[in-house]
C-alpha cells in the first residue's frame, strides 16, 4: 500500500530548512514556522471527475472527379462499417463510402472542353523577356492549358462520401478540498498528472479508499466529503453533457479518480496560511506557503549594489584620467561623497555576511519522538497538560484542541505525526514531534531528520530487550553524516503514559510529579535547565 | 445626600469631565453566550430577579415584558419557551453584594442579544471541524466568526454558559460522571476555548478581559463549586495555560438558574458571587463620593 504523506515531518523539515539557511536570511525575514507550530492537520483528496464517452460520428462530404476515373472508385449502396474494438475507439481509422445512389456526371463548370486559358501567358500564346517577344514555354504558343480539376476532360463526376469516425470525448472537472487556495492546488494537481514517473491513473478507486479510508474520512474531514458529494454531483453535468454532442452516443465510462491531499494550516498574523502535499510517497508534489522577498531587505541590497557600481565608476574614473594638478585636491578626493558612501557600503556587506555566516541559532529547538509500535502514545497530551496545569509552560500553536480531546480518550491518527509546540517560561520554545511510523523512515528522511532535530527520544518496549528502532534509525542517520543529535532511549512500561493520562483525568496523579517525570528526557536531550513555576 | 449635595456633585463631575480630570465612567457590556438549552436566559432571569429585588439594579422597559413572560418557568424550573430571536435581554445593575459583606456600586449592563444558541452551536462546531475558518462573509460560519471577532472586541467580558447534562438526564449523568463531564468539556467548552484562542489569534486584544464560565443546573448534575473548578483546571489546562498567558482573566462559577422560588433573596443560587466577581474584574466599580 502506498503510504500516506507525513505533512507534519514535511512541513518540519521544510521549516528547519529555511530556518536554518543562512544566505537566506539576507533576503527573506524570519519564517516563524516553527514557533507558531501546527494548528491542524486535515487529509482529504483531490478528485477529478471523467466521464469518457465514445461516439459513432457520420458525417457527408462531397467528392468530384474526372469522369472517365468514377469507374475506378468502388461505390457502395449502404455504408459496410466495421466498428472498432472496445480498446481501438479514438485510435480507429476514419471510414469513407462513396454512395452509389448520389453519383451524377456534369459539365465542369471551370472550364470550356477542358481547357482553360494558360496561366503564364494569359491566353495571348507569347510573353516578352526584355524588348523581344517571345513563344510562351507552357502552351507553346496555343494559349490554351489543360484544366487540372477535370484532367481536361470537361466532364465531372460528383458523389457524396459517408465519412465515419468513432471519437472518444472526455468531459472532466476537478474537485478540490477546500476552496480558497484552487488555483495553486489546481496547477499543483495538473502537474502531478503530467509527470511521467507517477501516474495518477494508477491509483484506483479501491486503492486510494483504502489509502484514505474516504469512508470514514467523510466522518473526520469535511473536505474529503465535500469532494466526494462534488463529484457526485459533476457526473451527472459530465454525462449530459457527454450526451450532448451533435454525433451517436454509443457508451461511456464515469472514471473518479482521487488523489490523497493533505494539507496544514496554520495562521501567521491571523490569516490562515497552507502547506498543501498532493500525491503519495516520494512522489508527491508538496505546495510549502509562499515566502516573499522581504521588501525592505531587497532595497536596501539595491541601494548597496547601486552605491557600490557609483563608488567603482568614480574609482575608474579617476584612474584613468589624469591625476589634478592642485595639492588641496588628494584631500578633496577623500572625502568624495562617493567614496565615503562606497566605503560604508562595503562595510555593510561585510557585516551582512558576517552575520549570515555566524548568526545565532534560532531559539525553536526541535525534538523528535520515536516510538516503537504503530499506537501513537499519550505523551504529548499529558506532556501538555501537566505542564499546563504547573504552570511550567504554555502550548503555543493550535495544538491544545486535538490535544485536550486526547486527553479525554479520542483516538489520535495513527498515520499522522503529532506536534506540539511549547513556549517555556524562559522564553524559549521547544517543538516536539512524535513521528508516526518511524519504521517506515527510508534512509534520506532519516538523513534529513538528523539534520533537523536537536535531539531523539525512543519510546521503546524495553529499554534493555529492544534496541531494533534505534539500531535502524541511528544506522540509517549514520550512513552518510555523523549523527549531530543527542538521544535518550525511555520504556514506555516506565512512564505509564496511559495510567498517567487517566489518572490526570480522574484527578489521582500529581500533575507537577507526573510533569517531571515526562519532561525529564526533553530536559536530557537538550540540556535544559529545571523548568520554573511562573504563571499562577 | 440631601437633593443639593446630589445636584453639586453632579455639577463637579461634569466640570471634571469636561477638564479631562476625571470621566464618568461608563457602563460594562458583558454578552452571555452559551449554545441552545443551556440556560442563558434563565441566568439573566436570575441576574434580573436579583438585581429587582433587593434594588440592586433594574431591568430596562424594553426587557420587561420578556422578563414577566419567562419568569414563571423559571422560578418553578419549567422548560423555558424558544427565546430565539428575541434581542433585548437587558439588566442593568448599579450595587453588587461583597462576599465579605456590604455593597459597592457598579455601573454594569447583561445582555444576551449578541448571538443565539443555534448560530453559536453552528459556530463551535464549524471551529471544531474546519480549522482553516476565517471570518469571512460569503461562508456562513465566517460571518458567524466575523460576528464573535467583533462580540470579543466590543466587549469589556464575556460570560459563556455551560450545561453539562445537555442531553443526558440526572439518572444517566450520575450513573457515569467522570465520562459524561469529560463529553461536556470536549463538546461545549473546548469549542469555546477554540473560538476565544482563534479571535485572539485574529487580533483580539483579550488582556485583562474578564471570560467566565458558569455552570448551571447544579441541582440535576450533583456536582459541587469544587469538584467542577477541579475538573477544569485539569481538563482545559493546555488551552487555559495559552490563555493565561495572553492575561486572560478566566473564572469558573455555578450557578443555580431556576427553581429559586423559596431563595427569595438568591442567596445560595451563587449569582451574587458571579455578579461581585464580574463587576470588579470589570473595573465597574463606581468611585465612591
Amino acid at each position: 500500500m502506498t503510504p500516506v504523506s507525513d505533512l507534519t515531518l514535511s512541513l518540519l523539515l521544510m521549516a528547519r530548512r529555511r530556518e536554518r539557511s543562512h544566505l537566506r536570511g539576507l533576503l527573506f525575514a524570519r519564517d516563524h514556522l516553527l514557533a507558531s507550530g501546527l494548528e491542524q492537520v486535515v487529509e482529504a483528496a483531490i478528485g477529478r471527475v471523467a466521464v469518457r464517452s465514445r461516439h459513432e460520428q457520420v458525417t457527408r462530404e462531397q467528392r468530384e472527379l474526372p469522369a472517365s476515373r468514377r469507374t475506378r472508385v468502388r461505390f457502395y449502396d449502404r455504408p459496410e462499417t466495421t466498428p472498432p474494438a472496445d480498446g481501438d475507439f479514438g485510435s480507429h481509422p476514419t471510414q469513407r463510402f462513396p454512395l452509389a445512389g448520389t453519383v451524377s456526371e456534369l459539365t465542369c463548370p471551370g472550364c470550356t472542353s477542358g481547357k482553360i486559358d494558360c496561366g503564364r501567358c494569359r491566353g495571348t500564346g507569347g510573353i516578352s523577356r526584355g524588348s523581344s517577344p517571345q513563344t510562351c514555354p507552357r502552351c507553346h504558343g496555343s494559349g490554351k492549358a489543360s484544366h487540372r480539376r477535370c484532367a481536361g476532360e470537361g466532364r465531372l463526376a460528383r458523389f457524396e462520401v459517408s465519412v465515419h469516425r468513432w471519437p472518444v470525448r472526455t468531459e472532466a472537472a476537478i474537485r478540490h478540498p477546500v476552496d480558497r487556495p484552487q488555483p495553486r492546488v489546481r496547477l499543483a494537481f495538473e502537474r502531478l498528472r503530467r509527470r511521467e514517473n507517477l501516474r495518477v491513473d494508477d491509483l484506483s478507486l479501491d486503492t486510494v479508499l483504502e489509502h484514505l479510508g474516504l469512508e470514514h474520512l467523510g466522518d473526520v474531514s469535511p473536505a474529503a466529503e465535500r469532494v466526494r458529494q462534488g463529484m457526485l454531483a459533476d457526473q451527472g453535468g459530465l454525462e449530459a453533457a457527454a450526451r450532448g454532442h451533435h454525433d451517436r452516443y454509443l457508451f461511456h465510462r464515469t472514471t473518479l479518480e482521487l488523489a490523497p491531499a493533505g494539507y496544514v494550516v496554520r495562521r501567521r498574523r491571523g490569516r490562515p496560511c497552507w502547506y498543501w502535499r498532493i500525491g503519495a510517497g516520494a512522489e508527491a508534489l508538496e505546495v510549502g506557503p509562499a515566502q516573499w522577498p522581504c521588501p525592505w531587505r531587497v532595497g536596501g541590497w539595491l541601494a548597496t549594489a547601486t552605491t557600490l557600481l557609483a563608488t567603482a565608476e568614480w574609482a575608474a574614473r579617476r584612474t584613468l584620467l589624469p591625476a589634478p594638478a592642485q595639492p588641496w585636491s588628494a584631500l578633496a578626493e577623500v572625502s568624495d561623497p562617493a567614496l565615503v558612501a562606497g566605503g560604508l557600503c562595503a562595510a555593510a556587506v561585510a557585516l551582512a555576511l558576517a552575520w549570515a555566516a555566524t548568526r545565532p541559532q534560532p531559539s525553536v529547538r526541535t525534538v523528535v519522538l520515536l516510538r516503537e509500535g504503530s499506537t501513537p502514545t499519550a505523551y504529548l497530551p499529558c506532556l501538555a497538560a501537566t505542564g499546563s496545569f504547573s504552570g511550567a509552560l504554555t502550548v503555543a500553536d493550535r495544538t491544545y484542541g486535538h490535544l485536550t480531546r486526547t486527553l479525554l480518550g479520542g483516538a489520535p491518527d495513527p498515520r499522522q505525526s503529532a506536534s506540539l509546540s511549547l513556549r517555556l517560561t524562559s522564553g524559549e520554545t521547544v517543538h516536539i514531534l512524535e513521528l508516526a511510523r518511524p519504521e517506515d523512515l527510508s534512509s534520506d528522511q532519516a538523513r534529513h531528520l538528523a539534520t533537523a532535530v536537536d535531539g531523539l527520544i525512543f519510546v521503546v518496549q524495553s529499554p534493555r530487550a529492544n534496541t531494533q528502532l534505534r539500531n535502524l534509525v541511528e544506522q540509517a542517520m549514520s550512513d552518510r553524516y555523523p549523527v549531530p543529535t543527542t538521544t535518550v532511549l525511555i520504556g514506555r512500561s516506565a512512564l505509564h503514559l496511559e495510567r498517567l493520562r487517566a489518572d490526570y483525568v480522574n484527578s489521582v496523579a500529581d500533575p507537577a510529579a507526573a510533569f517531571r517525570a515526562l519532561w525529564q528526557p526533553v530536559r536530557t536531550v537538550l540540556d535544559l535547565p529545571a523548568p520554573q513555576r511562573s504563571i499562577s | 445626600m440631601t437633593t443639593t449635595e446630589r445636584k453639586l456633585d453632579l455639577y463637579l463631575d461634569y466640570v471634571m469631565a469636561l477638564l479631562g480630570l476625571r470621566v464618568t465612567p461608563t457602563a460594562r457590556r458583558v454578552p452571555i453566550l452559551g449554545v441552545e438549552g443551556s440556560g442563558k436566559t434563565s441566568l439573566i432571569v436570575t441576574a434580573a430577579q436579583y438585581a429587582s429585588s433587593g434594588g440592586h439594579g433594574n431591568v430596562p422597559l424594553d426587557s420587561l415584558g420578556l422578563f414577566n413572560s419567562l419568569q414563571p418557568y423559571v422560578v418553578s424550573g419549567r422548560p423555558l419557551p424558544a427565546t430565539v430571536g428575541y434581542t433585548r435581554f437587558k439588566v442593568e445593575l448599579t450595587r453588587v453584594h461583597e462576599p465579605g459583606g456590604g455593597w459597592t456600586d457598579v455601573n454594569l449592563h447583561l445582555s444576551s442579544d449578541d448571538i443565539p444558541g443555534q448560530d453559536f452551536r453552528r459556530l463551535c462546531d464549524a471551529i471544531t471541524r474546519r480549522p482553516d475558518l476565517s471570518p469571512d462573509k460569503k461562508d456562513p460560519a465566517g460571518v458567524l466568526l466575523g460576528r464573535f471577532r467583533e462580540l470579543l472586541a466590543g466587549s469589556d467580558g464575556l460570560i459563556f454558559v455551560v450545561d453539562l447534562l445537555r442531553t443526558r438526564t440526572p439518572q444517566e449523568f450520575t450513573s457515569d460522571p467522570r465520562r459524561f463531564v469529560g463529553e461536556a468539556y470536549a463538546d461545549q467548552v473546548q469549542p469555546i476555548m477554540d473560538a476565544i484562542v482563534l479571535a485572539a489569534r485574529l487580533g483580539v486584544d483579550l488582556a485583562r478581559k474578564p471570560i467566565f464560565f458558569v455552570f448551571t443546573k447544579p441541582d440535576l448534575h450533583g456536582l459541587d463549586m469544587d469538584s467542577i473548578r477541579r475538573d477544569f483546571d485539569r481538563l482545559l489546562a493546555i488551552p487555559l495555560g495559552a490563555l493565561r498567558a495572553m492575561l486572560v482573566n478566566i473564572g469558573v462559577y455555578s450557578v443555580q438558574c431556576a427553581c429559586w422560588g423559596q431563595d427569595q433573596d438568591l442567596a445560595h443560587t451563587g449569582v451574587d458571587r458571579l455578579l461581585s466577581d464580574l463587576a470588579h474584574a470589570l473595573g465597574a466599580v463606581e468611585p465612591r463620593r
